[in-house]
């Protein structure tokens, strides 16, 4: 997983809700500890938490997001976002890329294009749309559309902190690329207390990891 | 091994042929059977060479089988070999082909449109894509299956509920692609199971290669291997649907599977015999209703053909070889033949009798000592051959030529004459009173005697081509070719002169005698044998008459040529074994009172082919041959018992029975007739034995003795035919003889000649007068009976006393002769 070796450049949309919801009431945590089945720490997991009372105003949030292309690769691997979010998706390498989109989220198309494209895209759609590149088969991500304002992604170690979050209960659920089985079926009511850190700890099911392997041919003046 | 004797006929044929054409090459030379002696180096050499031939050839068979069967067991652990590779690289373009396949269909599924397309979530729009692109990679079958395993649209065929391969789809879920082999629409196929990435999966499309007639063709090509694929299906068997075999071998195959189950097939093909082709085969799919077989096959006779080239150079060898053999084998025969032909061709120039020239010079070996035996052989053979000749063809005591060169010499005189047309004349000698001198006075005086004539006949002879030979004891002959008779006559004429010279001997003075008897070819024959014996017949003639020499006339001889007396000698010996002779008896009368029953036993021949003989026909030849001695031996043994019984049976008969010349020179005449006598209890006194005047003359000592010795034994003698030989009195007088018979020839004209009268006369008062009774014979008239009866002649025998009569009829005549009651009464009787 190349895109997990680095560590995520913004993380500032979390904080940011954070504050948000800090002026609003008082804020707790969930700490979650992401795991696969066989122990592993497990990273790129998405969790979300959808407050059960008083759905949070997601769409009217004019966020941005970025989904770069390095080295002939998605940065990051999974991308979180809530619904209306706009994504640029810069191309830092000197070739084209071709990114587009079959998912029911969101379809598109980015024809071959170099530096930043003219416009960024829109998520409206909450779900999970998987990037590909039409160039390089190799190069997928995901831009995981949230119907909710509080998500947060594993990092390597498999931890992620969720929250500030207004105390109250939440479904929170846990989604993976990989993920064997439905999403919902990870969901869980939590109590988020007004101050403190609540833990929680999902092991996951995975699938098969069928991403496709790199070219083997050293990229060269063709790409 | 099934095919062993296929490969056994391959091998036998020119081997056949072979050994036919070398059988026909010596057959056409007979060896042993016809011309055995001239071809017996030949016949020795070609058995060598049949024998070293037939040994190597069966040496190369043995060669050739050993060979071949290593070359089968060889090929077969090889063919078996090839297969297992074979199988092991059959198994690997398998697993190949499934990946390029799922290589294949990964870069179909990669395809941006075909993914835009299934995308799409258009039943229509998927279906077709998956048409479009599968025709792209050659796909009989394509299936999408959605993430849920579900089918969501396919292409190529049937879409049913085997499509979804629920197996394989979980496996490629799994481990992100898949391959197996299975039935789809009851043909075998290869699955391929890759999932559609968008780049994540967004499904998973089967892909469908069918197994076709080209995969298997292509897989036998890569693998040198015949590949069938069978499927078999739940109640309807096995079914083979793809192979690169040849028509027949595929029945045959199918044949082989329609006996086996999926669970045995692998292991029944593998184990089966090996009959054409050796198997092997894989289970490529085995399920409770469906299975898919994999066979692989290879050709024995393929494989056998690499080999075929050995056979024939083995067979080319051996065919080398065979005729290094017997060409090197033929030329060492012939040369150990050829010396043993030419010593063959030696031996027998020996036995032709050619003792010229000698053997072949043979080297040091054993032939050449057999060469150098052979010569020395030669060497004592020929020197003993011409002392043999010598003695063969010579006469020791005169040195004159014998019997064997004189009649050798006739022939050839003969055969030249009958070319030529010349006479030819011989003459035979036979000495007067040799045997007298040789009595008297001794044997080498004899041989004295002998050597002078030979040398006067030598003397006489002006010719050299003239031949004098003595032919045995006191008998010489001459042999005059181109004489004729005139010549011969000259020649007796001039040998009478010769032989009246005295001869010299040891003081005394000897007169030769002798007589000659001359045949002339062609005049008295044409034959040697018959000149022979006519100058024989002419000589005896000469001698009877006391003539200087005689030539031959047709009255001196039966009409008996050479080959006739031979017969006649043969003939006669077995009459008398055999009793094809019989005694007749001719009675006599007494012309004075009172004396007692007198018979002449007569001999006759029963011939079995003509019939009754007369002694007349036989008994001259007899005499002038050893036969007579058996006759007589017979007739007077005959005559013995016949007068035994009669005088047991009162019937007082004197018999009268003939000796010949023979019998009274031969030896035995004496002793024989003791024997004879005391053999039947018989008196001599009952017999009277005839001897003729010319018997006594011819050797009158020799006579005396015997008739001395007979007369002792109580024998009575009498002369026969007396008047007819020029026997003197005087010899007649010292004879111990009590009658005399005076010939035939006088008595038959007696009453009508008077100069017979008058011998008869004159013979009756001698006899008288010496004391001797007188017979008559040939008595046929009563007129004769009564003139005899008057000049006191003693005794009469005729046809008109009585005929020669068989037993029964002269024992009536003489049983009523003696009771004085005659049924036929005789002349004499009457005149009495
Ligand atoms: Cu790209």
């Amino acid at each position: 997983m190349p895109s997990t070796l680095r560590p995520p450049r913004l993380r500032w949309p979390a904080a940011l809700a954070a504050c948000l919801l800090a002026t609003a009431a008082q804020a707790g945590e969930i700490r979650v500890e992401v795991r696969a089945d066989d122990g592993e720490p497990l990273a790129d997991a998405v969790i979300v938490a959808v407050p059960e009372q008083g759905g949070a105003a997601a769409g009217a949030r004019r966020d941005r997001a970025v989904m770069d292309q390095e080295d002939k690769e998605f940065v990051p691997y999974v991308l979180p976002i809530t619904v209306g979010t706009q994504v640029d998706f810069p191309n830092h390498d000197s070739i084209r890329h071709h990114v587009y989109s079959f998912s029911p989220a969101k379809r598109f198309e980015l024809p071959l294009y170099i530096g930043q494209p003219a416009a960024p895209v829109r998520f409206d759609t909450p779900g999970v749309v998987v990037l590909g590149c039409n160039i390089h088969d190799w190069m997928i991500a995901y831009v995981y559309v949230a119907d909710s304002p509080f998500f947060t992604r594993s990092g390597e170690d498999g931890m992620a902190t969720l929250g500030p979050l207004p105390a109250g209960r939440y479904q929170v659920r846990v989604w993976h690329p990989r993920l064997d089985g439905a999403e919902a079926d990870t969901a869980r009511a939590l109590d988020v207390p007004a101050t403190g850190a609540l833990s929680a700890r999902w092991q996951l099911g995975l699938k098969p990891d069928f991403r496709i392997p790199r070219a083997p041919i050293p990229g060269g003046s063709g790409y | 091994m099934g095919n062993t004797t296929g490969r056994f006929n391959l091998l036998t044929k020119p081997l056949r042929n072979a050994l036919a054409r070398l059988r026909s090459s010596l057959g056409a030379r007979p060896d042993g059977a016809a011309p055995r002696r001239s071809s017996l180096g030949r016949a020795l050499a070609h058995r060598m060479i049949v024998f070293v031939a037939l040994l190597l050839v069966a040496g190369q068979v043995l060669v050739f089988l050993a060979i071949d069967r290593a070359v089968s067991a060889n090929t077969l652990v090889s063919v078996r070999g090839e297969i297992a590779v074979g199988e092991r690289i059959f198994r690997r373009l398998l697993d190949e082909r499934s990946q390029q396949l799922t290589a294949a269909a990964r870069l179909l599924t990669s395809d941006f449109g075909f993914r835009q397309a299934i995308a799409s979530g258009d039943q229509a729009t998927m279906a077709s894509a998956l048409g479009n692109h599968g025709s792209r990679i050659g796909a009989a079958k394509m299936v999408l299956i959605g993430p849920d395993g579900q089918v969501m649209a396919s292409a190529g065929a049937s879409i049913g509920a085997e499509d979804a391969f629920p197996a394989l789809v979980q496996a490629a879920m799994k481990s992100g692609s898949a391959s197996a082999i299975a039935l789809s629409d009851g043909r075998p196929h290869q699955l391929v199971v890759v999932p559609v990435l968008a780049p994540a999966p967004i499904g998973w499309v089967v892909v469908g290669f069918r197994i076709d007639a080209a995969l298997a063709a292509e897989l036998g090509q890569l693998t040198a291997l015949d590949v069938s694929f069978a499927s078999w299906q739940q109640g309807q068997g096995w079914t083979l649907s793809a192979s690169n075999l040849p028509a027949d071998a595929r029945e045959h195959l199918q044949g082989l599977l329609d006996q086996t189950t999926p669970a045995n097939a692998a292991y029944r093909l593998a184990a089966g015999a090996p009959d054409e082709r050796v198997a092997a085969a894989t289970l490529l799919v085995s399920g409770k209703d469906q299975a898919v077989l994999a066979v692989l096959q290879r050709s024995m006779a393929e494989a056998l053909e690499r080999f075929a080239n050995l056979r024939t150079i083995l067979i080319g060898l051996a065919a080398l070889s065979l005729a290094a053999t017997v060409v090197g084998s033929g030329m060492i025969a012939n040369s150990i033949s050829r010396p043993v032909t030419a010593l063959v061709q030696f031996a027998q120039r020996l036995e032709s009798g050619d003792y010229e020239r000698g053997p072949p010079p043979g080297g040091n070996d054993e032939l050449g000592q057999l060469a150098t035996a052979f010569e020395n052989m030669r060497l004592a053979v020929s020197a003993r051959e011409q002392q043999i000749k010598a003695m063969a063809y010579h006469d020791a005591l005169t040195g004159l030529p014998n019997r064997a060169l004189f009649n050798d010499r006739l022939q050839q005189a003969v055969g030249v004459a009958q070319r030529l047309d010349n006479p030819v004349s011989v003459m035979l000698i036979d000495l007067d009173r040799f045997k007298e001198v040789n009595d008297t006075l001794g044997h080498h005086v004899g041989d004295q005697l002998l050597i002078e004539v030979a040398v006067r006949l030598r003397g006489v002879l002006a010719r050299a081509t003239d031949t004098a030979a003595r032919l045995g004891g006191d008998e010489f002959a001459v042999l005059l070719p181109t004489a004729d008779e005139a010549t011969a006559r000259e020649m007796a004429q001039r040998l009478r002169r010769a032989f009246t010279q005295p001869v010299f001997i040891e003081g005394r003075t000897l007169d030769v005698g002798g007589s000659i008897g001359i045949a002339s070819f062609p005049r008295h024959g044409r034959d040697p044998h018959v000149l022979m014996s006519h100058a024989d017949a002419a000589m005896y003639f000469a001698k009877r008459k006391r003539l200087p020499y005689a030539v031959y006339e047709t009255r001196h001889a039966t009409a008996m040529d050479g080959s006739e007396q031979l017969a006649m000698a043969t003939e006669l010996h077995l009459a008398v074994s055999s009793e094809q002779l019989v005694l007749h008896y001719q009675p006599r009368i007494s012309l004075r009172q009172g004396t007692g029953l007198h018979a002449e036993a007569l001999v006759r021949w029963q011939h079995p082919k003509r019939g009754f003989l007369a002694p007349q026909a036989f008994m001259p030849f007899a005499e002038r041959t050893d036969c007579i001695h058996e006759v007589t031996r017979w007739v007077v043994g005959e005559a013995i018992g016949q007068a035994a019984r009669w005088h047991a049976a009162g019937l007082p008969v004197q018999l009268s029975i003939n000796l010949s010349v023979r019998d009274l020179l031969g030896p035995h005449l004496v002793g024989d007739r003791r024997l004879a006598l005391q053999s039947h209890g018989a008196s001599a006194r009952w017999f009277m034995l005839e001897i003729t005047e010319s018997a006594i003359m011819d050797d009158p000592a020799r006579a005396l003795e015997v008739a001395g010795q007979l007369r002792q034994m109580g024998f009575q003698l009498s002369i026969d035919d007396f008047g007819s030989g020029y026997s003197s009195l005087s010899v007649i007088k010292t004879l111990p003889v009590a009658e005399i018979k005076i010939d035939r020839s006088f008595v038959a004209q007696v009453t009508s000649d008077r100069d017979d009268l008058a011998i008869v006369r004159s013979v009756i008062d001698l006899a008288h007068h010496l004391g001797l009774e007188v017979v008559a014979e040939g008595v046929e008239s009563s007129a004769a009976l009564a003139l005899l009866k008057d000049l006191c002649c003693d005794h009469a025998q005729g046809y008109h006393v009585a005929m020669p009569m068989p037993l029964d009829e002269v024992e009536t005549w003489l049983r009523a002769r003696q009771t004085g009651r005659q049924g036929r009464p005789a002349s004499g009787e009457r005149t009495a």
